[in-house]
């Protein structure tokens, strides 16, 4: 029984939009928790940069998405939907990767139909698979699922290749064969987000990028146009980044952070929010002197 | 001098390299123990006993290079690791060649299939075109920050297109820069005679291999025909795989192990701990563990 993906099929049956955050660690998800959103999406664009310091051009390996999304999956107690890429490989590889990550607990977990090695939605050069292959690519992964609540998300970028007309026919063939969700990335007009929702023939996930190719809209404009789920996957890494980036210029200019420090979170708050406090109690109730 | 430089060496000194297949740390330093000057990690045996399936490229890079940290980590000797199709395009390629070379692997065997790959005994193999693989060897080449990391490129096309296409590419790969290039796959003796006298570079083939006779010859016929090196993927694997059909056979017929079979088809305590390293690590101990720490 996978909690995770029981929770995100509640949320999915219920009303209003799921909204979910993209993190890219272990700290960043539990700050998604902490400020009370009710589910997480783990971008592999994130993993590629926080974990190998690179961007998201295939770099990665099921093996480094899985270490990490266990670890996230072990650090919250809300649902996490994994990017898992391409799945790896062809439908055996995807077979393995949803083991794999339904063993770590993943709630739900997002294929797409590109060429291996991919690129991120937003990139240009993207390639597809025919559309065949990607059906069976979706089988296997719905056959190789042990709960049937474990949410898989087909992703098309076929809009970058073909246009938005095949884009949705192969989002509908991947419904048809038993994916939950669809989701045409890099969508770059109102009018092909409306037709997303209006002729995919499941519920539609929309993916809000700062500065990205598609129509940037907020959760309440997304659900009135009949989305069931919106992540934005890069808005905590942008943000990251651009606070690290201050903090350390700071440092490197006038020799201290005590001009940002009211833009910090400092020794005991943070230790606070890490859970030192649960430590100590541990430590008081097993007999372990500090 | 670096492990790579002894392998690099290895090669130019000798007429045919014979490089024994490995699979785990128990192995590897089965090899090293038998006096062996290089070990080759196969990716059919990882797959094996790491993952529990056939050699369909089920295997991470990740997987891979975790592994063969162990392994180069328990053995002195230079290691030569099976790198599939380089897990993707040249971008996979140049980062794959840095781990390698980051956990002390002194050699990589790349071959030109489709991912994901299949061991060359099997059927339903794909290639890519020449140019994918050309590209994919010049940046192994480039990537390397070891001159000495040997590039093996592997062609799977003997199966797929007959000889003369396996001889096209074996050319085309060591225009690429590829050290030595690799026919992993079953050729009749003759037609290894006619590769080695077509390709214009060093020729790497699989040793041990049930049912290749070509692979089933002695080190003198190799050295006769111009081969350069020998892997052998499949013999510790396989040979460690009867032996525990063996005994447990045994185990299950006899409901008991006696002290006979025992002494007849087990290693004995002490030799076994000290393959595995016992007295390196004893010695450690003795020189630098204090005497409150040590136990009675």
């Amino acid at each position: 029984m996978n909690g995770g993906a029981r929770s995100l099929r509640k949320q999915m049956d219920q009303k209003g939009i799921i909204i979910a955050p993209g993190c890219y660690d272990a700290l960043s998800s539990k700050i998604i928790e902490e400020v009370g959103f009710k589910t997480i999406y783990l971008t592999g664009h994130g993993i590629s940069v926080s974990l190998i310091g690179k961007t998201d051009a295939g770099l990665t390996t099921m093996s480094e998405v899985v270490v990490r999304a266990r670890d996230i999956i072990n650090s919250v107690s809300i649902p996490v939907i994994v990017d898992a890429d391409t799945g790896y490989g062809n439908p055996i590889n995807v077979q393995r990767t949803v083991t794999q990550l339904e063993q770590a607990g993943a709630a739900g977990i997002q294929l797409e139909d590109q060429v291996w090695p991919k690129k991120c939605g937003h990139f240009p050069g993207k390639k597809v698979i025919p559309k065949g292959e990607m059906i069976q690519k979706i089988r296997a992964a719905v056959e190789a699922r042990k709960d049937s609540d474990l949410v898989i998300i087909a992703r098309t970028d076929a809009y970058y290749t073909s246009g938005i007309d095949e884009a949705i026919d192969r989002v509908n063939a991947y419904i048809e064969n038993g994916a939950d969700i669809g989701f045409l990335d890099g969508l770059e007009s109102m009018d092909n987000l409306r037709r997303q929702v209006s002729e995919v023939k499941g519920p539609v996930l929309a993916n809000m990028v700062e500065g990205g190719k598609t129509p940037f809209l907020t959760p309440s404009e997304l659900e009135k146009m009949g989305y069931k789920i919106v992540i934005f996957p890069l808005s905590l890494m942008y943000s990251a980044t651009f606070s690290m980036l201050e903090c350390a210029k700071s440092l490197l200019k006038s020799e201290t952070t005590n001009g940002i420090r009211n833009k910090m979170m400092v020794f005991e708050e943070f230790n606070d929010f890490m859970g030192l406090p649960e430590i100590l109690n541990l430590e008081k109730k097993y007999g372990i002197s500090s | 001098m670096g492990r790579s430089a002894m392998l690099k060496k290895l090669i130019a000194e000798e007429k045919t390299v014979f490089v024994p297949g490995v699979y785990d740390c128990v192995s590897a330093r089965i090899v090293e123990n038998l006096g062996f000057k290089a070990a080759s990690i196969t990716g059919y045996g990882l797959e094996a006993s790491v993952l529990g399936n056939p050699d369909i490229g089920l295997a991470t890079k990740t997987d891979v290079i975790t592994y063969a940290r162990y392994i180069c980590r328990s053995v002195e000797i230079p290691v030569i690791c099976d790198a599939d199709t380089g897990y993707g395009n040249v971008l996979n390629v140049w980062e794959m060649v840095k781990e390698f070379e980051q956990v002390g692997i002194s050699g990589i065997h790349m071959e030109d299939q489709e991912l994901p790959k299949k061991c060359g005994g099997m059927s339903g193999r794909r290639l890519v075109p020449i140019e994918i693989m050309r590209g994919k060897i010049e940046a192994a080449v480039d990537a390397r920050t070891d001159k000495d990391f040997l590039i093996i490129a592997r062609s799977d096309a003997r199966g797929v297109f007959g000889v003369d296409e396996a001889i096209k590419r074996f050319n085309a790969y060591i225009d690429a820069g590829a050290d030595i290039v690799f026919a992993g796959e079953h050729y009749e003796v003759e037609e290894l005679k006619q590769v080695v006298n077509s390709v214009k570079g060093y020729l790497c083939i699989c040793g041990g291999i049930p049912g290749w006779e070509d692979s089933q010859l002695t080190l003198k016929d190799y050295q006769e025909i111009g081969i350069k090196m020998v892997l052998f993927p499949l013999v510790a694997l396989y040979t460690a795989t009867r032996a525990i059909f063996d005994i447990y056979n045994l185990l299950k017929t006899n409901n008991g192990i006696s002290g006979a079979i025992i002494d007849s088809k087990m290693l004995g305590y002490d030799e076994f701990n000290e393959l595995i390293g016992l007295s390196y690590w004893r010695n450690i101990e003795n020189r630098y563990l204090k005497s409150c720490e040590k136990a009675v």
